[in-house]
């Protein structure tokens, strides 16, 4: 699955830890999530959208 | 982005010295357990084994704490590594068996079983982790 993390995590100047720490997991995470290698749980994405006040499918799209 | 850098590094080598502390301590341990039969038949030897039952309990809640305290891609890894860990030992402990059960194999104490089972499933860990980062 694409997703524009990385482009709405630079929009708000954070780092990856930064990220990281907001959402309350690892930085690995972040990393993994914005290389495309992995897919947060459903939970996690309305957590990231929420933060980022957008809607799931802006910030994710299935391939 | 200079301080992300440090502050990664940092965290590398705290987890680093983690693992390196942990193996010592298994060495330690080990090392103790395959030391028993020189210790004297007192209550040294009794304290020892005590101590030792004790730690080898003690994985079961350390690792159930860590696994709950790891966030969600953490605990996928695991998942993953446990689960190719698992049909792999069967098919190695299965075939050790028949070995032994054979006398082509000589039997052996179970701590050399542990180490496999650990180095087996840090070998996982590593090759699940690497899934995700490359």
């Amino acid at each position: 699955m694409k997703n524009q993390l990385k482009l709405y995590r630079n929009k708000k100047e954070l780092t990856q830890q930064q990220m990281a720490e907001i959402l309350e997991v690892s930085r690995q995470t972040i990393i993994s999530i914005e290389l495309g290698k992995y897919d947060p749980s459903l939970p996690l994405a309305f957590k990231i959208a929420r933060y980022f006040e957008a809607q799931i499918e802006d910030i994710f799209t299935p391939p | 982005m200079l301080n992300e850098a440090e502050g990664v590094t940092k965290q590398s080598l705290i987890y680093l010295a983690r693992i390196g502390l942990g193996l010592l301590l298994l060495a330690l341990a080990i090392t103790t357990a395959l030391s028993l039969p020189l210790v004297g038949e007192g209550g040294i030897r009794w304290l020892l084994v005590a101590g030792l039952l004790l730690a080898a309990a003690a994985v079961v809640p350390m690792v159930h704490h860590f696994y709950r305290r790891s966030d969600e891609l953490q605990q996928r890894l695991h998942l993953q590594a446990c689960g190719a860990t698992l049909p792999l030992l069967f098919s190695l402990f299965a075939g050790i068996g028949v070995l032994q059960a054979n006398q082509w194999l000589p039997s052996f104490n179970s701590l050399w079983a542990m180490l496999l089972v650990l180095a087996v499933w840090a070998v996982n860990l590593m090759l699940s982790d690497r899934r995700y980062r490359t």
